[in-house]
């Protein structure tokens, strides 16, 4: 027995480098699950209040982007309510009026079913395999877990976990990231993936054969998930290609959103989110 | 290590952490290929003497801390214990005949530039191949990683042999 003891003594260093290494490997695969992640991850108070104080003085050297993103908004919201003013003077207008907003703004169909809580950005990264975004808010702001981020160039991320002030939430440059959308020109479904390791571009999946696509069609969010409103940009196709062995396209598209000037964002809240859910899941059993 | 060293490496220990969490952490340069963590300095320049236990649990909460800001769970830790189990084993080979005196911490002003680099580039290597290899965590990315982890780990190098002339020039002859 002290023998034993004799060994783990002269091996101490290695065993100790062995079961840390295990440790990490354990944080490493286990990421995920979020009991523990609210204290190990950027939306834990300490972390997100030192990122909140750095972006507060780095965000001054980024107002003449961020006014003139805002005054694009402003002006496709402003259209909106001429339309709406004119749907309301006459009643045949009406219909194609909405028709047109829905258009204009993200494309949405269905508006009321979502409501958005504007956030901001106060860390972000876009050049590793696993990139996460920390918002300056949190549960207390209506903020849970799973809702989408969106900009109005279209689809950022996804809330990961949430605390009382902050919120982490995966990138759409995260290699977990899966998105439903369609072909916007066919209403074809498909799934954005990132796994390009490029934060300018992603790729589209299960887009079938039979279908035509060509650079420069729009890929949108499907709306299936009440993640994120039907219709919200994802991307323009840049590269498409069929090759014999695979039952799908290859599609490569461009993002829409320009992750290095992520500095505002919209969480969208599905109001309807519960209710559908609990809906599917009856219908399931 | 004494009462008032150990103080001043805890010191040490948060300037590094502010730096590369405040500042490092923004840096990122062609395309992402270069990123610069300066934070393994405070491993690698902690006195030769140090118990090869206590640094590998100092690693690895280095590493955890870098984790919670970088939202990168364990990798950090997982690269940090790599670079800290081989410090002991890159000691033995890049030590001078008469061996390093254990009381001391390695300087640029003492050891001079060929042997400081000499010690202090494989272990930044060394994590920031760990760190980009595992971070990639697909067999796709690693020449991608590879070059990644080179790339950097040439910046980082810089900064830190930067921050030897900047701030260590003083006590080339003294011991901290």
């Amino acid at each position: 027995m002290s023998q034993l003891f004799a060994i783990i003594f002269r091996y101490r260093v290695f065993l100790l480098f062995v079961f840390l290494e295990f440790v990490a490997a354990g944080l490493v695969v286990n990421n995920n699950s979020y009991q523990r992640s609210i204290v190990l991850s950027s939306s834990n108070t300490f972390v997100g209040g030192i990122y909140n104080t750095t972006s507060n003085i780095s965000q001054y050297f980024n107002l003449t982007e961020v006014n003139e993103g805002l005054l694009d908004e402003n002006a496709i919201l402003r259209k909106q309510i001429e339309l709406l003013q004119i749907g309301e003077s006459t009643d045949s207008l009406k219909t194609t009026a909405k028709e047109h907003i829905t258009n204009l703004f993200y494309g949405m169909s269905d508006t009321v079913a979502y409501d958005f809580i504007p956030a901001r950005v106060i860390n972000n990264s876009m050049y590793r395999s696993a990139n996460y975004i920390t918002l300056n808010k949190g549960r207390k702001d209506g903020i849970v877990e799973g809702m989408g981020l969106m900009t109005k160039e279209g689809v950022v991320g996804q809330v990961k976990t949430v605390s009382d002030h902050f919120s982490t939430c995966y990138s759409l440059l995260h290699r977990d990231m899966n998105v439903s959308s369609e072909l916007k020109r066919t209403g074809d479904l498909c799934t954005v993936k990132w796994d390009t390791q490029d934060p300018a571009t992603a790729s589209v999946n299960y887009l079938p054969l039979h279908l035509d696509i060509n650079v420069g069609d729009t890929i949108t969010t499907s709306g299936f998930n009440t993640v994120y409103p039907e219709g919200v940009m994802l991307g323009v196709v840049s590269e498409a290609s069929r090759v014999p062995s695979e039952r799908f396209w290859l599609v490569t598209i461009d993002v829409s959103v320009d992750f290095s000037k992520l500095h505002h964002v919209y969480v969208t809240k599905s109001l309807f989110r519960a209710e559908k859910d609990s809906l599917e899941q009856i219908a399931e059993e | 290590m004494g009462r008032e060293t150990w103080l001043k490496q805890v010191g040490v220990f948060f300037v590094y952490l502010f730096a590369q969490v405040v500042f490092c952490r923004n840096l990122t340069f062609f395309e992402g290929n270069v990123m610069i963590f300066p934070y393994v300095a405070f491993l690698v320049l902690l006195p030769f003497g140090a118990n090869n236990m206590k640094l590998l649990n100092i690693a690895f909460a280095m590493g955890l801390i870098m984790d919670i800001f970088y939202d990168s769970i364990g990798i950090h830790s997982a690269a940090c214990v790599g670079m800290a189990f081989t410090r002991y084993q890159i000691m033995k080979v890049t030590a001078p005949s008469s061996g390093y005196d254990l009381s001391d911490v390695p300087l640029i002003g003492q050891m001079g530039f060929g042997s400081f680099v000499t010690f202090v580039i494989p272990q930044v290597l060394i994590h920031h191949i760990l760190l980009f290899c595992i971070e990639a965590a697909d067999w796709g990315f690693m020449p991608k990683a590879l070059l990644r982890a080179f790339l950097s780990s040439i910046a980082t190098l810089l900064i830190i042999l930067a921050i030897q002339y900047l701030f260590y020039r003083g006590f080339s002859k003294r011991r901290i």
